[in-house]
């Protein structure tokens, strides 16, 4: 789907997920992620700096993969959100509920 | 506090040495607490220290003889609790009879049998310890009483709102210690004025705890607003849900005062009219618009009424004329009506003024019956602070008309193109890009509301965007559909747990704006907020 791509690194999916996030097209992220994590994997990583805008529904589309990858006993984590995912997500106070990489330099820690 | 288990005190009054002897050694081996006198006086002396619950009286006594003693308890003292078994050996009928009359409680033939003496004093102990547990039960609903008495008027608002051009003045009369009655007010989203007077029928305890019910949704619509026929269908559902069965109910008139549009809209479920008196001195009766709360699944419609620069609302309780004029006759409503439209054209203390002539036609065994309370409200139109509630005219374009409608399916990929649209409007005016996602947020988050929820699943219906806005000033936002409803629960606008993954829309919405609406009208369901937003935020704001 446009806007989405999808890497494999050190044990880790990382998905870098592009434009808006809203009901128009979580349902579909979610399939697509879904069929990234089917294989074996540590972390789940979702990229987020390009991402212009998110609703309540992408709210709800980061909590659902967040309680599906713990449930697996994997790492869940947001690398680099736009300023405006972290403006939601502070509005809807879960900032401190997702684990967040703020820098490829954090990233190349958290999976080195 | 009186402790039912303390032991049981017994005053032995005998100017017999030998008798005080051998009755206090009988009664130590049971556990009572005695204490000896040895004539009536040193007995009368002995009362207020010891405080005997029972006493055994010798009847002839130098000094003051046991019909003394009997008349000091029960008449000087007023004490009727304290069990008297006189001890006697005079065998006259009418000394037996006088002190019976006088108060005493059992007699005791000299010389006793020990066995009949402990039985008469086990009786006179077990009515004193029945006496005691019933008044400990008594003493702890009192103060259960009490407390909920304290509680209920923390209930009750305490200063008037802070509102230009609005006086209020209030009346709280409880019959009892509880009540049924409340009266509220508070401003709304908007700077408009709410205003309640409510009463739940019966008083006491039960009434007191349905009125606290009531407040608590009045007072939920301070913070998370909705509008008064919604406010009461909020109240009945509950009402019903707790009330089942039982014959309890509740009348209840609620008003709002939109100071910009120049009107005032009640409802009046079951309730005393309201009297609005308007500047030019006219009279108007703001009668029931339903019936009461608590018994049907009902609709609740509201009144407009337009105002001028000037008006002023009394709202009370029928504890205003739910009294005897005299035994078996009832000051009726009409003759208080006549009162109180009379009093409204006096100047000064409304209230006050209404007490006093109210209180002039009681005669002398008159007395309020029921819970009264009474609310006058004073409104000076043309000095309030213009309120922005309620769907305002766009001052963008004409008057009455909307800068932008956008009418669209309700699905998921419809309803993000029209607000992309309605976006575009609003950043012709609005530059500043924090603003504007906040409004995006917010639209989009009505609109996702629509989408999912207000058509059955696999239909889709159709949705309205209605764009208002005063530039340099606020924009208000619409979101209109023609689906089955909803009834705002009480916690829509709550923040979710972190772990839903859905219902954080209201919340967010919430969060984002100054003022919500949920409203029915014509056929369409409709979510209306307003932004308040800074000068600086706007296009060439000059």
């Amino acid at each position: 789907m446009d806007g989405l791509r999808i890497e494999q690194r050190n044990g880790a999916v990382i998905v870098t997920i592009g434009g808006e996030i809203t009901m128009e097209n979580t349902p579909e992220l979610k399939q697509e992620v879904e069929r990234a994590i089917k294989g074996d994997y540590d972390h789940l990583i979702l990229e987020l700096s390009d991402v212009s805008f998110i609703d309540s529904s992408g709210i709800g589309f980061l909590v659902s993969m967040s309680t599906r990858v713990s449930n697996a006993g994997k790492s869940f984590e947001l690398l680099k959100p736009s300023p405006q995912v972290t403006k939601t997500l502070e509005l809807v106070q879960l900032i401190k509920y997702f684990r967040i990489l703020r820098s490829d330099d954090e990233l190349a820690l958290q999976l080195s | 506090m009186i402790k039912a288990k303390e032991p049981i005190r017994v005053l032995v009054v005998d100017d017999s040495r030998s008798m005080r002897v051998s009755l206090a050694g009988m009664l130590e081996d049971f556990a009572y607490r005695v204490e000896l006198a040895e004539d009536g006086q040193d007995g009368v002396a002995r009362l207020a220290e010891f405080a005997p619950d029972i006493i055994l009286l010798d009847m002839n006594m130098p000094r003051l003889d046991g019909l003394g003693v009997i008349r000091h308890v029960r008449l000087e003292m007023e004490d009727q609790r304290t069990f008297i078994i006189m001890v006697t050996s005079d065998e006259s009928p009418g000394l037996k009879l006088k002190a019976f009359t006088a108060g005493a409680d059992d007699f005791l033939n000299k010389p006793f049998d020990r066995a009949e003496l402990l039985a008469r004093v086990a009786v006179a102990a077990r009515q004193v310890r029945q006496g005691r547990r019933l008044r400990s039960a008594l003493e702890s609903i009192g103060s259960e009483i009490d407390q909920i008495s304290a509680l209920q008027h923390r209930l009750l608002p305490d200063e008037p709102p802070t509102m230009d051009g609005v006086s209020i003045q209030s009346l709280y009369n409880p019959s009892g210690k509880a009540s049924g009655d409340y009266f509220d007010y508070f401003t709304i989203p908007g700077g408009n004025l709410r205003a309640v007077m409510a009463d739940v029928s019966g008083h006491g305890a039960r009434a007191a705890f349905l009125m606290g019910i009531v407040r608590t949704l009045v007072r939920l619509t301070r913070t998370n607003y909705v509008h008064l026929p919604e406010l009461l269908r909020l109240i009945d559902v509950h009402l019903r849900s707790i009330i089942g069965q039982e014959p309890d109910f509740v009348t209840i008139m609620a008003v709002d005062v939109d100071f910009a549009a120049r009107n005032l809209t009640y409802v009046n479920a079951g309730h005393c009219p309201g009297l609005l008196r308007h500047g030019d001195g006219r009279i108007e009766r703001l009668d029931p618009t339903s019936t009461v709360l608590g018994f049907f699944d009902l609709e609740f419609p509201a009144v407009e009424v337009p105002l001028g620069e000037q008006a002023s609302l009394f709202m009370f309780t029928d504890g205003f004329y739910d009294w005897e004029l005299e035994p078996g006759r009832l000051m009726d409503f009409d003759a208080f009506w006549a009162m109180a439209v009379d009093q409204a054209a006096q100047p000064g203390d409304y209230l006050a003024h209404l007490m006093d002539a109210v209180r002039g036609r009681m005669g002398e065994h008159s007395e309020f019956r029921d819970d009264l309370s009474g609310l006058w409200v004073d409104m000076h139109l043309d000095r309030a602070g213009a309120g922005l509630g309620g769907p305002a005219p766009c001052r963008q374009c004409d008057e009455s008309e909307a800068c932008y409608v956008v009418s669209t399916t309700a699905d998921a990929v419809a309803v993000r193109k029209a607000v992309k649209a309605a976006m575009a409007v609003l950043a012709e005016s609005i530059t500043d890009e924090a603003v504007l996602y906040d409004l995006d947020l917010a639209l989009t988050e009505a609109c996702s509301n629509v989408a999912m929820h207000a058509y059955p699943s696999g239909l889709s219906g159709e949705l309205e965007i209605t764009v208002r806005l005063e530039h340099g000033a606020w924009v208000m936002l619409e979101v209109a559909d023609r689906g089955r409803g909803f009834l705002p629960q009480a916690d829509i606008m709550r923040e979710p747990e972190p772990t839903a993954e859905s219902g954080r829309g209201m919340y967010i919405i919430s969060k984002l704006m100054d003022g919500i609406d949920i409203i029915r009208r014509e056929g369409k369901n409709i979510v209306m907020f307003r932004k308040n937003i800074g000068k600086d935020a706007w296009t060439d704001y000059a």
